[in-house]
């Protein structure tokens, strides 16, 4: 892999290309979402465990080819219709002989109702009584039922677990770095959690509350991926003094980025192996988690750090090392001083970072002057 | 690192590693699994309960919650050895999940019936165990439905008693005809007739049967209120004697009955020694005078004797009036199961304070009576009182095996739920699902594992070799730690344990991406690997507490599945800093023991983008 921290590749210059990518996607996951509310009254499509129902999964070992598939499916939605006012949805998959387990061919039939089919034990008797007569003996692989008060609860719960820990983000952050990271940061999760949402709706997934699970695996996920660029950043403002700001963050984002890349790229090949050979009911879940983890990467990169150099050099020079870096290296305005501030809590850090950089070469004249060659 | 940091940290490791290698053994030693498994990966039934206020009650109260969880874990689990997961959530709610259980029907028929137990005087004839109960309000004449046993198929859909009774003899009577049973009967008296006498005859007599003037001279006066111009049948061993029409209200508790006389082989005398014997049957058209009755069978289909197996053991269903119930569950303190002297299994019981009194009353006058114990609408059992019960305590013999004589213990000890339970949550697996699911995810995640290990391999080279070991170590002590937690195996929380893998090699990539950079300023292999790790530990602290701060958020906020991937997470995250930060740095430590392993190739560092101190210098 290439060496990104001798490259001199200008991400900060760049803000124009990523927030007009970010922005189309969030864009595409807005009228999603919104085409949603149109059909269905709500941004997403919500399963039972958010809108409460029924699901029914039936196993019919040893489905000869010569039934007609379609035609049962459609029998049974009738017999299912009759204990239902919203019509249910059925669905078959045909299972093939090596995977069914009996070596037979068999048909999978899920059943779906937004109305309590399981605790209204007659109608579960009834109809699987119905469908035994139809399609014979079958086995009961899955058999959920989610009250609606239950479904509301979930909503409620994920919405305040999401601001919750976004509010405990924002001060765990504020204490660590400064305030505007803080704000940037929950910005760039945002901007994942928008994307995220966004290509559930447009894909019209399904939530369930694996979803929650996911929601908040990316928020501490794209929090964690921000965190360790923010953290170069603050070790580069005290190391690197002599850099411009929009400079040291470019050079801070290059130094990392083996590590950002290295990271996504472990984690997205365990959620790969599971998304494709993983057992089927972990595919939206592992789906999530793999768009989620390439989304905090990202925004890490492109969004939280250039903003914050958006934010810092507000009127002052144009944005970018178009410069050659030398150029502009020894020349410190005054005001850099103000942007390189990171206020009272990490005044008192420079304790702990200062010495290890200054004790462990043999002097921080020599340490410099590596640095100064290397550049050139 | 001091050499003697090192040594203690060696030590920690070696600790930690052997908690979690040992513990699991040691459980599977013991015949348990090292890792509980979830419903979603074995299968299984997961219920959520939700309490609702008792009537009479302002609010449930712990008590009542932890109440319920016992009787609900008496029933489910009367021997405590399934592993069943029984547990408060929030203030009114109630988990139940039971891995492996794949007859969720049966589960929620243990929990759904909120099960009461009735003592009821069964008079003198047994009510076969069994039998099911319609109880009837004394009050009204009413079946309570609530508690009442409702015939297979709603009596609305199925067809009308009415209808199977169309093509049927009138002979043929249900049991809600039966309007007077014996013990409703007093006896019979012989007065004149009112109506005189004709010219040189005798004066006749009619008899008149008392009735007990409550329930059954309410229930007598209702019914010729209602069914003026149809007729009451005196039955006496089952076949009819005489008929009474119905020409006005009955409100005197008393039944003439004209003719009576005329029949051979009838003695008032006799007969009131023979009330057993006497019904009054209700009948929409008089029947002749020496007609044989026959009861009407729900399940039988009628006297046709389709179902004489039902015929013979009597009625399927009886009613009960409310005023029959001498004690319910609510007054029984204890039962136990003892042996009699020919070793046969007993039920001995003890009643409350407020239960004994009514039942040493109800025994003193009913010895040689039976006494049936009923659950909800079902006889479980009908013993005869053998001596009156002053003590509340007494002993239950039946035809019962051992079994049965436990399980009607634990019936009897668990009572009554103190709240009634709903289901609101209901998430069933099949076994094979979860087998599917757990085998295909197992070897998923194995090849997940095996490309992250040769990812950071071919990578970082020599480090990258000791990151695995960490890694290997980190799911040896994660899965360790889970089992010492006793915490249980899910879907989600395998996903919350990839994605602190996830964290584990990110530490490591953070801590091996500083180590290159630390080499090429020239430090020694020593120096850099000890600015690398503490340079690194800043980031890597910061970036997991916030994922943690997520964790606790989702732990606390979630419920089932969700709190899984909590706390896997947030076990995962500690764990992964504890085996990058002290294991990993260990072992590069280690490694740099040795000066030939020292080469800047296996740091995968290039020697050209090396800066050597001094060298750099002049520019």
């Amino acid at each position: 892999m290439m060496d990104f921290s001798r490259s001199k590749f200008d991400i900060v210059g760049r803000i124009k290309i990523w927030y007009t990518l970010s922005i189309i996607l969030i864009a595409l996951g807005i009228f999603g979402m919104v085409k949603n509310i149109f059909t269905d009254g709500f941004p997403l499509i919500r399963g039972i465990d958010f809108a409460g129902g029924s699901i029914i999964q039936l196993q019919f070992d040893n489905w000869s080819d010569e039934k007609d598939t379609a035609q049962f499916a459609q029998d049974v939605k009738i017999i299912v219709a009759e204990y239902t006012e919203r019509a249910p949805s059925v669905q078959t998959t045909p299972v093939a002989a090596e995977a069914s387990g009996t070596g037979l061919p068999a048909l999978q039939l899920q059943i779906r109702s937004d109305a309590s089919l399981i605790e209204n034990n007659d109608a579960q008797e009834n109809i699987y009584d119905e469908i035994r007569q139809l399609g014979g003996e079958f086995t009961v692989l899955e058999e959920s039922e989610v009250g609606a008060v239950i479904g509301k609860e979930l909503t409620q719960r994920a919405l305040w677990g999401v601001l919750l820990g976004l509010a405990l983000i924002l001060v765990y952050i504020t204490i660590r770095l400064s305030f505007d990271f803080a704000i940037f940061a929950v910005v760039a999760l945002f901007h994942d959690v928008l994307i995220l949402v966004g290509i559930y709706a447009l894909f019209n997934i399904e939530i369930n509350s694996p979803f929650v699970a996911v929601l908040l695996t990316v928020v501490g996920y794209s929090i964690n991926d921000t965190i360790i660029i923010y953290d170069r950043i603050r070790e580069n403002m005290k190391v690197k003094r002599h850099l411009r700001f929009d400079v040291m963050v470019n050079q801070s984002l290059l130094e990392t980025m083996a590590r950002s890349i290295n990271t996504s790229v472990t984690t997205i090949l365990a959620i790969l192996a599971l998304l494709i050979f993983g057992g089927i009911s972990l595919r939206t879940f592992m789906l999530g988690l793999g768009v989620g983890i390439a989304t905090g990467t990202y925004s890490s990169i492109f969004i939280a750090a250039t903003m914050l150099v958006w934010w810092r050099m507000k009127g002052k020079k144009p944005v970018g090392i178009a410069e050659p870096v030398g150029a502009v290296t020894d020349i410190i305005h005054e005001e850099d001083d103000e942007l390189m501030d990171l206020g009272g809590e990490a005044e008192e850090e420079e304790e702990t970072v200062e010495p290890i950089t200054v004790r462990e070469t043999p002097s921080k004249d020599k340490k410099k002057r590596p640095k100064r060659r290397r550049r050139r | 690192m001091s050499a003697e940091k090192r040594i203690q940290n060696w030590i920690l490791v070696a600790a930690v590693l052997l908690l979690a290698v040992s513990v699991p053994l040691y459980k599977m030693s013991q015949g348990e699994p090292a890792l509980k498994q979830g419903i979603d990966l074995v299968g299984g039934v997961d219920l959520l309960l939700q309490a609702e206020v008792p009537e009479g009650e302002e609010r449930i109260t712990t008590d009542m919650i932890l109440g319920a969880i016992n009787i609900v874990r008496n029933r489910l689990d009367p021997e405590g050895v399934r592993e069943i997961l029984i547990q408060q959530l929030g203030e009114d709610r109630i988990v139940v999940q039971i891995p492996g259980e794949d007859d969720p029907e049966q589960v929620k028929r243990m929990i759904g019936a909120t099960a009461t137990l009735r003592f009821i005087d069964a008079g003198s004839d047994p009510i076969p165990q069994g039998t099911h109960i319609r109880y009837i309000d004394a009050e009204t004449g009413e079946p309570i439905e609530e508690t009442s046993f409702v015939p297979e198929g709603e009596l609305e859909t199925a067809p009308s008693q009415a209808q199977l009774l169309e093509d049927l003899p009138p002979s043929v009577v249900t049991a809600e005809q039966i309007i007077m049973k014996p013990e409703d009967l007093v006896g019979f008296t012989v007065v004149p007739s009112p109506e005189p006498a004709a010219e040189g005859e005798e004066p006749s007599e009619v008899a008149l049967l008392q009735v007990n003037p409550s329930p059954a001279g309410v229930v007598l006066a209702r019914h010729t209120t209602q069914h003026r111009d149809e007729y009451l049948a005196l039955v006496i061993n089952n076949r009819v004697a005489a008929v009474h029409p119905i020409t006005e209200s009955i409100t005197n508790s008393q039944i003439t009955w004209p003719g009576l006389a005329d029949e051979p082989g009838f003695s008032y005398v006799a007969l009131n020694e023979n009330l057993q014997a006497i019904q009054v049957v209700a009948m929409p058209e008089a029947p002749e005078i020496g007609t044989t009755i026959e009861l009407f069978d729900m399940f039988g289909g009628g006297g046709e004797g389709e179902a004489p197996a039902e015929m013979e053991e009597g009625p399927a269903w009886v009613d009960v009036t409310t005023d029959k119930i001498i004690l319910t569950g609510d007054d029984f303190a204890d039962a136990d199961v003892t042996f009699g002297q020919l070793g046969q299994p007993i039920i001995s019981f003890q009643f409350k304070a407020s239960g004994r009194e009514i039942f040493g009353q109800h025994t003193a006058r009913n010895v040689q009576k039976y006494l049936a114990i009923a659950l909800d609408n079902e006889i479980i059992s009908c013993p005869i009182i053998r001596e009156p019960i002053l003590q509340g305590r007494g002993i239950i013999e039946g035809s019962f095996s051992l079994q049965q004589a436990e399980e009607l213990v634990v019936k009897l000890d668990s009572g009554r739920l103190p709240v009634p339970l709903n289901i609101i949550e209901n998430r069933t697996v099949g076994p094979t699902l979860g087998k599917k699911s757990i085998s295909d995810s197992r070897s998923a995640a194995i090849l997940g594992a095996i490309l992250i290990l040769l990812f950071m391999a071919m990578y970082y080279r020599l480090p990258g070799v000791m990151a695995d070991l960490a890694l290997i170590f980190y799911v040896a002590v994660f899965f360790g730690a889970l089992s010492v937690l006793n915490a249980t195996l899910t879907l989600p929380g395998i996903a919350g344990f990839i994605l602190s893998v996830g964290m584990a090699v990110d530490a490591n990539v953070i801590i091996f991406e500083r180590l290159k950079e630390e080499l090429k300023t020239g430090k020694t292999f020593r120096s850099a690997t000890e600015s690398a790790f503490k340079r690194a530990f800043l980031a890597i602290f910061d970036a997991n507490v916030t994922t943690l701060i997520t964790a606790i958020v989702l732990y606390n906020l979630g419920t089932g599945p969700i709190r899984g991937f909590a706390v896997t997470l947030s076990l995962g995250i500690l764990v992964s800093m504890f085996s990058a930060l002290v294991f990993t740095r260990l072992l590069i430590e280690g490694m740099l023991g040795y000066k030939n392993l020292q080469k800047y190739s296996l740091f995968g560092v290039r020697e050209a983008d090396v800066v050597v101190p001094g060298k750099g210098g002049d520019e």
